[in-house]
């Protein structure tokens, strides 16, 4: 018996969150504070919103655009060179997300805990269940993104004694520094919802019941904002604005001075734990990666271009050793990543669309 | 060859006389010894018959009691008589098919008559069997004690006794060229899903082998994954277990000779299910299975996490715990892997010895091995007290698991889980974690996911698994069997509510 290769509108939902939810959620709060200083929040939850109306404004196209795949929607919006020009760009940008991601990830983990291991190792132990888990099916793909979901809730509950001593006078005043400010915090919030846009390369794999289940999923973006949301909320109490600017990993700081009576160095535990979550966003971007590449060259199965995209990932990652050249390396990520998730995919479906409908008149 | 003269021939009318036929039954029986050929006459009537038959596969009294009564019945008045146990054959009987028969513990009468030969097999066979008793590696507290046996009609008898529906169904299959074993799947018809008993039907077909030497031999022939540590099959020989599984739409395959039932398409959480969980009281059983689950990641991650934190990550003692156990660990000489292997290996060791050894014999091992052996080798300074805690405790927990199939396998994963943890610290032990995790969710058995209430998740399919809700609530059946027939009951507490009003 085969498993069928269909996705629900739940696990859909978990495939998208884990894709957002990412070593993002270590850094973003220093990143948008610097920008948005005390008003961060504020700018998080902007972005949220609009990130959450531009998905909505996906499934509305999605809904009237069929059943395809998204890069086969690009061949036929765009014709035929002008889509496989665009996939592979688009392979090119998948690509760029993913060192990123993997660089990011092994700054972290090099700088928290592994300060004398080599980074080669470092990475291959990321990039080895990466490629295990990326080779399977679509099912086994969001299962695994579903199941590890579990991790988010322990994260919430170990915050929670931050709320012992809370200082809400760190939000004061609120919109001090106007809005400006706060739209400009934007650009560092986006680098945090990034991977919303595989709602829509996922969405092919739901099948049955297709309205329904895409709208439960078209949510999960308001469901990552309340996530960070809180988390941001969480570093925003414990942290003055002045701190939070310069410490690189604010919850991680958090849980580094919490201690319990049995374990104490809870940051170490859940650092651990984090990596699995980093791993999903980083397995589910190589898997829409490597299935695009399997209908960009015409190859039978995606598990070849995993093997190709993850050398190549880990051959660039090796060359990329200096903490500054890792920033360099994402400064270019939030206008990338603007035209790649906002622009192009609006511009695709909305061009089908209207080509199609002059096409049937 | 007897006689120059012979030939191989296909079938019993082939051959003219008693003399050829016997020398036929004999040369395609190997000439084997134990074959008897008694020639019978009969006063009353004039003609020669003989017996054939296999000693030591037959029920010699029965053989007699059918004999006086077959010759009162159809040698004096010549009449054809079939029983049960009797079967008229004609001369187009295969010499192989009669040689089969034969080897399943039938006896043939065969006569001459008019130029025709008459046949007639009598099914007496020997059943010699063990009693049934409580099988030893899955003994509980309450509830039924008995267990299978060798013999395939006595398990079935035991199965059958308890589910007595028309919808049960045994379907045999003959297993091994030279074993010709019988094998029977045995599955609910209204229950089980169609196309999975399908897909076991399909596997067991194409299972090629000489020798069916017993259930486990062919589990690695019939299961999705034989690369992989976990079992994907139920292994139990308690009845009771398997009518459970049939009645929530598995299937269950069995050999005659192996007193082991398998039962597909399983999951993870299905090895962790006693029937002591529902013999019991509901909270309680809930208790033992959580503790039970628990006990599995200890004994998959303890000794890995101790080795973690005491050469990476000591500062996740909390203070008060840090000068203890640091003092315990100085004055060892040896990496923190080396240490939790000597222990190990000597575990493993006390097991494999005691398990093969009369009772009294294997407790005196357990003594010397586990008090002497452990205190010793503290005294002597080449393993630290709390290493002999660590092992100590993964050493219970791995026994706590219901099957041994899953307990031998969490015992083989926690050593990749130490190396791990030596080389990489916890990043190691969560990295063998992800990949744990990725290939049970990939896994199947019966092409049915293997974790199944948790990936893909169902809702309903936590009543029965880590928790185990009241019987009266458990009123569908689990998902993962992709049963049709959904319901399994009815509301038995209504009484409770009618009492209310």
């Amino acid at each position: 018996m085969q498993i069928k290769n269909e996705v629900t509108g739940w696990q859909l939902f978990y495939l998208v969150v884990q894709t957002q939810v990412g070593i993002g959620v270590l850094s973003m709060q220093k990143d948008i504070s610097i920008v948005s200083r005390n008003d961060a929040w504020i700018s998080l939850a902007i972005g949220g919103i609009l990130i959450q109306l531009l998905l909505l404004v996906f499934l509305w196209l999605l809904l009237r655009a069929g059943e395809v795949d998204y890069f086969i929607l690009l061949e036929k919006a765009f014709g035929q060179i002008i889509g496989k020009l665009l996939a592979a760009c688009y392979l090119a940008y998948f690509i760029y997300i993913l060192l990123v991601s993997n660089l990011s990830f092994i700054k972290v983990i090099s700088e928290w805990i592994y300060m004398d291991t080599p980074r080669w190792i470092l990475m291959l132990l990321f990039l080895i269940p990466a490629v295990y888990c990326a080779s399977g099916k679509v099912v086994h793909i969001a299962r695994f993104s579903m199941l590890v979901s579990i991790i988010l809730p322990v994260l919430v509950m170990l915050l929670i004694p931050v709320y012992s001593t809370p200082n809400y006078t760190h939000f004061f005043p609120i919109g001090s520094e106007g809005a400006g400010q706060i739209l400009k915090g934007l650009e560092a919030t986006l680098l945090a919802y990034i991977g919303f846009e595989s709602f829509l390369y996922f969405s092919k794999y739901v099948r049955s019941n297709r309205e329904k289940e895409l709208k439960k999923a078209a949510f999960s973006t308001l469901f990552v904002t309340v996530f960070y949301l809180f988390l941001l909320i969480s570093t925003q109490v414990y942290f003055h604005i002045e701190e939070l600017v310069i410490v690189p990993y604010a919850v991680l700081y958090i849980l580094k001075s919490l201690s319990f009576v049995i374990v104490d160095r809870i940051d170490l535990i859940f650092l651990s734990l984090w990596i699995v979550i980093v791993l999903t966003s980083f397995v589910n971007f190589l898997f829409i990666a490597s299935n695009e590449s399997k209908n960009l060259f015409n190859l039978k199965s995606h598990k070849r271009p995993i093997i190709f995209i993850v050398f190549a990932v880990f051959v660039t990652s090796l060359f990329i050793k200096e903490k500054q050249e890792i920033i360099g390396v994402q400064t270019a990520l939030p206008a990338v990543a603007i035209i790649f998730t906002v622009i192009l995919p609006l511009g695709t479906l909305c061009f089908y669309l209207l080509f199609r409908k002059e096409k049937e008149i | 060859m007897e006689s120059a003269s012979f030939s191989k021939k296909v079938s019993v009318h082939q051959t003219q006389s008693i003399q050829e036929l016997q020398e036929q039954v004999s040369y395609y029986s190997g000439n084997t010894n134990d074959l008897v050929m008694l020639q019978i006459h009969h006063e009353s009537i004039e003609r020669t018959s003989i017996m054939v038959y296999i000693e030591p596969l037959i029920d010699s009294v029965k053989l007699e009691e059918l004999l006086e009564w077959s010759k009162e019945m159809k040698w004096l008045t010549n009449e054809r008589v079939t029983s049960s146990k009797i079967q008229s054959y004609d001369g187009t009987l295969m010499f192989e098919q009669l040689v089969r028969q034969l080897l399943e513990g039938e006896a043939f009468l065969i006569c001459m008559e008019e130029d025709q030969w008459r046949i007639e097999g009598i099914k007496i066979p020997k059943q010699l069997s063990r009693a049934i008793e409580e099988p030893k590696s899955e003994q509980i507290v309450r509830g039924s004690h008995s267990g299978f046996n060798e013999s395939l009609a006595s398990n079935i008898y035991q199965i059958r006794q308890r589910l007595k529906t028309s919808h049960l169904v045994i379907k045999y299959f003959q297993i091994g060229k030279e074993s010709n074993t019988t094998s029977a799947l045995i599955y609910v018809d209204n229950i089980a899903n169609l196309m999975i008993v399908e897909e076991f039907i399909r596997r067991i077909q194409s299972i090629d082998v000489d020798i069916a030497h017993s259930v486990g031999f062919l589990e690695e022939m019939l299961e999705d994954n034989c690369f992989s540590p976990f079992p994907q099959f139920l292994v139990t020989e308690r009845a009771d277990r398997v009518t459970g599984n049939l009645s929530e739409g598995r299937i269950a395959f069995m050999l005659d000779g192996s007193p082991t039932a398998i039962i597909g398409p399983a999951n993870f959480f299905s090895f962790y299910q006693s029937p002591d969980d529902y013999n019991g009281r509901f909270i309680i059983g809930t208790f033992y299975r959580l503790l039970r689950l628990c006990s599995f990641l200890v004994a998959l991650l303890l000794p890995a996490m101790y080795i973690a934190i005491i050469s990476f990550h000591f500062e996740v003692i909390p203070e008060a715990l840090t000068l203890p156990t640091k003092r315990a660990v100085e004055g060892i000489p040896y990496p923190p892997l080396f240490e939790a292997l000597i222990l190990e290996i000597t575990i493993e060791l006390i097991r494999e010895a005691t398990i093969r050894l009369p009772f009294p014999v294997g407790q005196t091992i357990g003594v010397v091995g586990g008090l002497v052996i452990g205190d010793a080798v503290v005294n002597a300074g080449f393993v630290s007290n709390v290493m002999v805690i660590v092992v100590a405790l993964t050493a219970i927990s791995s026994f706590v698991v219901p099957s041994i199939e899953m307990n031998s396998t969490v015992r083989i994963l926690r050593f990749p889980f130490m190396l791990l943890a030596t080389l990489f610290g916890f990043y190691g032990v969560t990295v063998g974690l992800t990949l744990l995790l990725i290939h049970l969710i990939r896994l199947e058995s019966l092409g049915m996911p293997y974790l199944s209430p948790f990936a893909p998740f169902h809702k309903s399919g936590m009543r029965d698994t880590i928790l185990r809700m009241p019987s009266w609530l458990q009123s569908t059946r689990p998902a993962e069997t992709m049963t049709l027939n959904k319901i399994r009951q009815g509301f038995s507490k209504r009484w409770h509510y009618a009492n209310k009003k």
